[in-house]
């Protein structure tokens, strides 16, 4: 665009103002897309046997607890839910507060090998699930470890570290450091400026990752199945059974699902501004 | 190179009134000052001109094109952030580049004015670093170089110096003057620092509360503040000002403050027609420069005082002096001075020299009267 | 108080423990990470060094009585010259990288759109991400459950389409070449939320004024995309590509529970013919040289990415 071009341009009567009419089609239609499959399936958790397994699918239906008084009462899944919220809730707690320090120490020091423990412990993150199974099967054997919360607390940590020290490293780097310089020329000791200063600060993206990983442990498949039996299952292995088979139940199917995702949506509902912000830490810029 | 002019310019913010009833007329090739306190609605104004804000109403031209609520790529302005705004992922070349590789320059056109342009800032040896390898003052020069390597009607500057130190504030105001005016493009300067704008500036506008206050030469702004905010804002270090009364003495009319008696020049009573507010509460200016000290009552220093601060500046002794319930501050050169006193408490005599008293209004702050020596033509806006 | 522990002179009564304190520039942040390496290292390592020995043996689980020997490199060997194994790298090669492609486009998409001021943003985006909330297991069953022959919701509507318009009923899951596409469109609908998040994210990051110098230096909303707002977004295109390769190189349940790697072995990752390989044919030395094989092509991929976007990053994030 050349300047005698610019000359001619006049100015509009008015601000131009955004039109986003189309934007609101398109989110419409995104919201539809995402929901109506996972809608359709907690549905079909409300139906009786006989609607949920006809030929043509049914919108109409007569809701009823069926499904899900099977599950609870027969099959006894709640004690699944409680393994499954005990395990997501120590293993984010704990691969929280251990990462941490360790994103710290990886963002604040420069000393040697930084880049490469940091390359190094991101590959934790590159294996298949299956491929070390059968190493830790044998290895929970011989501790004792198999069918235990415990022995599934620790993997499940071992497992998040990764993510964790990778996500908080940058957000750590955001923080200038004279924040805590200044704490501690005031006489805090290093642990006692981290406690009052940076923690603060790094709040919202913890949160942030906690939320995260706490998704990621209660959805987490591989381990749960083969690591589990009785004791210690969780609920995604528990619902794998009712998919499997020639004769799918799919009201038990969907009753399932929704009693393993409804605690997860609420819980991201009631958490979604914090996941923001804390993702978005950093914006602010001295 | 173009004239610019705003209009009854008005910006509101839901109920905040950030702009209210802005009216400029800068000449081709001007250097003009928006100044103010933060807040008072002059970045909001140059942002307006530049086109990132809209007006709520009015109107802004530049030449005679009317831009108001034009976008800013078609304004054809130039600007300096005052964070410089620059591209951090983009070499310095990059950046000054950029508005030239927008326009499609050729490549050998726009080597050759980004060569030129660096010369002028004298940033000719940073041209391959990147933005966080340089110091704040090349920063600055890279972003003012960004800004001149345009052919902009007019140049807009949002606090430019506020990061660099004092040292480096000084030698670019004179070089940025010097460029002004050779380079003759209408420029807008955005500032809080009174000493830049009376430095540097062809005209100023002092602004608060998103009102303008006057609109005038440096000098005249200095020498005939058309209020007491105008008055105590430039000047360093502050214009006095206190409550007074005018009574009737057997002197003439003066200036009462509590026990204090300040004499005031009959003819500029006069003038001014200072009779009239005879019992009414006033307020009274004075500059520090404009105060005599002596250590001594006679006939001149007749206002008693003592000491309560004293800083010496090198060239100059300030003295801050308690005079009965006021305290004024003066100003006089350390040769004169050096022999005085500089305990806390030490009794002194002030002269408030009469051809340099202003008066205001104590509601409005309007000046009621200015000092007889200001010079200065009344060809205020 | 700070503690001004000398690290040079014994002779000062100073505790042990605080010689490895947070004086000690060197040492501590070693003493941070200590926790976590270690246990990283027994989970990552030891299965690492198992899988190794394994791999380099001759272990099938289900044939405990066979003599169980060193094999060398025999199992690696195997694997390179079997055209499975050559298949199934391609087709998750043609997986990871289709999916991976079309969730950074849309995610990036959503997140300039978000950018603009809408209202009732908080409620879109709850359902823009609840397909990443759903575990990968549940999403599977869902979309199986939608593509299910006859009955599921998009089967059954697709085929009124086609009774109307007349085409044949689309087999999603069942005719080879769809099928891996359908599973494509599944892990998309799935995980562009994430791209999305982090994508939003990093463009929140990005301060105004850039921006604003650009617009007044003429340039229009087109190049300013592409001349600024991609270029200061490269970290976080880096993290959320990096992280998500690496994830859609290992889809496990979508594939196992919507297709078997079926039909036949159109579908077949190099996960789930891992799957195949330890759990339905119990040769573990296979499995486990399979296993690392994967994980070399992994690592290599991530190390060559990571390189060649922090070369073109050099701007401090």
């Amino acid at each position: 665009m050349s300047t005698t071009d610019v000359y001619a341009i006049e100015s509009p009567a008015a601000p131009e103002v955004q039109r986003n009419w189309w934007v609101y089609i398109v989110l419409f239609f995104i919201c539809l897309i995402n929901f109506v499959p996972y809608l359709w399936v907690v549905m079909t958790g409300f139906m009786d046997r006989a609607a949920a397994t006809a030929a043509t699918p049914t919108w109409l239906f007569v809701p009823t607890f069926e499904a899900f008084s099977y599950l609870i009462f027969e099959k006894g899944i709640l004690w699944n839910f409680l393994n499954s919220t005990v395990v997501a809730f120590a293993s984010t707690v704990l691969s929280v507060s251990i990462g941490m320090f360790c994103a710290y120490a990886i963002a604040r020091y420069d000393f040697t090998g930084r880049d490469d423990v940091s390359f190094w412990v991101l590959t934790n993150r590159m294996m298949p699930p299956v491929a070390v199974l059968l190493p830790i099967f044998i290895t929970f054997q011989t501790l004792k470890l198999l069918d235990t919360l415990v022995g599934l607390i620790f993997l499940y940590t071992a497992m998040q570290l990764p993510f964790v020290v990778w996500m908080l490293t940058g957000y750590f780097r955001d923080i200038p450091k004279r924040y805590e310089e200044s704490a501690m020329v005031d006489g805090d000791t290093w642990f006692a400026a981290f406690r009052k200063v940076t923690l603060p600060l790094m709040m919202p993206s913890i949160t942030a990752t906690a939320i995260f990983v706490m998704i990621l442990s209660w959805n987490e498949f591989a381990f749960a199945t083969f690591l589990t039996s009785i004791n210690a299952k969780t609920m995604p292995p528990a619902i794998m059974a009712y998919s499997i088979g020639a004769n799918v139940e799919w009201n038990v199917l969907g009753a399932a699902v929704v009693l393993i995702t409804a605690p997860l949506v609420l819980f991201v509902l009631i958490m979604q501004r914090q996941l923001i912000s804390g993702l978005s830490q950093g914006v602010v810029k001295e | 190179m173009a004239e610019v002019q705003m209009q009854k310019l008005i910006k509101r913010f839901g109920d905040f009134v950030a702009v209210d009833d802005v009216n400029i007329d800068v000449e081709d090739g001007e250097f003009v000052f928006l100044l103010g306190p933060s807040g008072c609605g002059k970045t909001t104004t140059l942002r307006m001109l530049a086109g990132l804000e809209m007006p709520t109403e009015g109107q802004i031209s530049i030449g005679a094109r009317n831009v108001t609520y034009l976008k800013p790529r078609y304004r054809n302005v130039g600007m300096v952030f005052q964070d410089y705004g620059l591209y951090r992922h983009m070499t310095v070349f990059g950046n000054i580049a950029y508005p030239l590789q927008v326009r499609r320059l050729r490549k050998d056109e726009i080597a050759r004015k980004v060569g030129e342009v660096a010369e002028t800032m004298q940033i000719s040896e940073v041209l391959t670093r990147k933005p966080d390898q340089l110091s704040g003052g090349q920063l600055q020069r890279v972003a003012i170089a960004r800004m001149l390597v345009r052919d902009a009607d007019v140049f807009l500057m949002d606090e430019p110096m506020s990061h660099l130190d004092a040292q480096l504030r000084g030698h670019m105001r004179a070089e940025l003057r010097h460029i002004q005016k050779e380079i003759g493009v209408t420029t807008i300067f955005v500032t809080h620092d009174q000493l830049e704008a009376m430095t540097m500036a062809d005209r100023i506008i002092v602004m608060k509360d998103g009102r303008m206050l006057q609109f005038a030469t440096p000098r005249e702004i200095f020498e005939r503040p058309r209020n007491e905010f105008v008055a105590t804002f430039v000047g360093e270090p502050q214009m006095n000002v206190f409550d007074v009364t005018l009574q009737k003495t057997d002197r003439g009319i003066a200036a009462i403050a509590g026990d204090i008696i300040v004499p005031l020049d009959s003819s500029w009573v006069e003038t001014n027609q200072l009779e009239q507010h005879v019992g009414d509460q006033l307020r009274l200016g004075i500059r520090p420069e404009h105060i005599k000290v002596a250590e001594k009552s006679d006939k001149s220093h007749t206002v008693p005082a003592e000491l309560y601060a004293f800083e010496p500046t090198g060239a100059e002794n300030l003295y801050v002096m308690h005079c009965g319930e006021f305290e004024v501050t003066t100003r006089t050169s350390t040769s004169e001075t050096a022999h005085f006193r500089k305990d806390e408490g030490a009794p002194f005599s002030l002269c408030f020299d009469p051809q340099w008293i202003y008066l205001f209004n104590r509601s409005t702050g309007e000046a009621i009267a200015h000092a007889s020596l200001s010079l200065v033509q009344e060809g205020d806006f | 108080m700070a503690e001004t522990i000398a690290t040079t002179t014994p002779t000062e009564k100073v505790s042990f423990l605080s010689r490895f304190g947070p004086s000690n520039k060197k040492v501590f942040p070693w003493v941070l990470m200590a926790p976590t390496l270690i246990i990283l290292f027994a989970i990552g390592v030891y299965p690492f060094l198992y899988a190794l020995n394994i791999a380099s043996h001759n272990i099938i689980l289900s044939k405990p009585y066979l003599p169980q020997f060193f094999v060398g490199l025999y199992n690696y060997q195997s694997l390179i010259q079997d055209p499975e194994f050559w298949h199934a790298l391609k087709t998750t090669l043609i997986f990871t990288i289709e999916a991976v492609f079309i969730e950074f486009w849309l995610g990036l998409g959503l997140a300039l759109l978000f950018q603009r001021s809408i209202r009732g943003m908080s409620v879109v985006r709850i359902f823009i991400l609840i397909p990443m909330i759903l575990p990968p297991l549940v999403a599977a069953l869902v979309w199986r459950y939608m593509f299910f022959p006859g009955a599921g919701l998009v089967t059954y509507y697709s085929g009124k389409l086609g009774q109307v318009l007349g085409f044949e009923p689309i087999p999603f899951l069942s005719d080879p070449d769809i099928a891996l596409q359908t599973l494509v469109f599944v892990d998309v609908w799935e995980w562009t939320p994430f791209m999305f998040l982090m994508l939003a994210a990093g463009l929140a990051q990005i301060p105004r004024q850039p921006y604003e110098a650009a617009e007044i230096d003429g340039a229009s909303a087109w190049r300013v995309f592409w001349t600024i707002t991609m270029p200061l977004l490269r970290p976080a295109i880096l993290i959320a590509v990096v992280i998500r390769t690496m994830d859609a190189f290992r889809t496990y349940e979508l594939i196992v529970v919507m297709t078997r790697g079926g039909p036949g072995n159109a579908t077949t990752t190099l996960n789930v013919l891992l799957t195949k390989t330890g759990l339905e044919f119990f040769d573990a030395s296979r499995a486990a040289a399979l296993s690392l094989l994967m994980m070399m092509v992994i690592i290599v991929m991530s190390f060559v990415f990571v390189r060649v976007f922090r070369s073109k990053t050099e701007v401090a994030e």
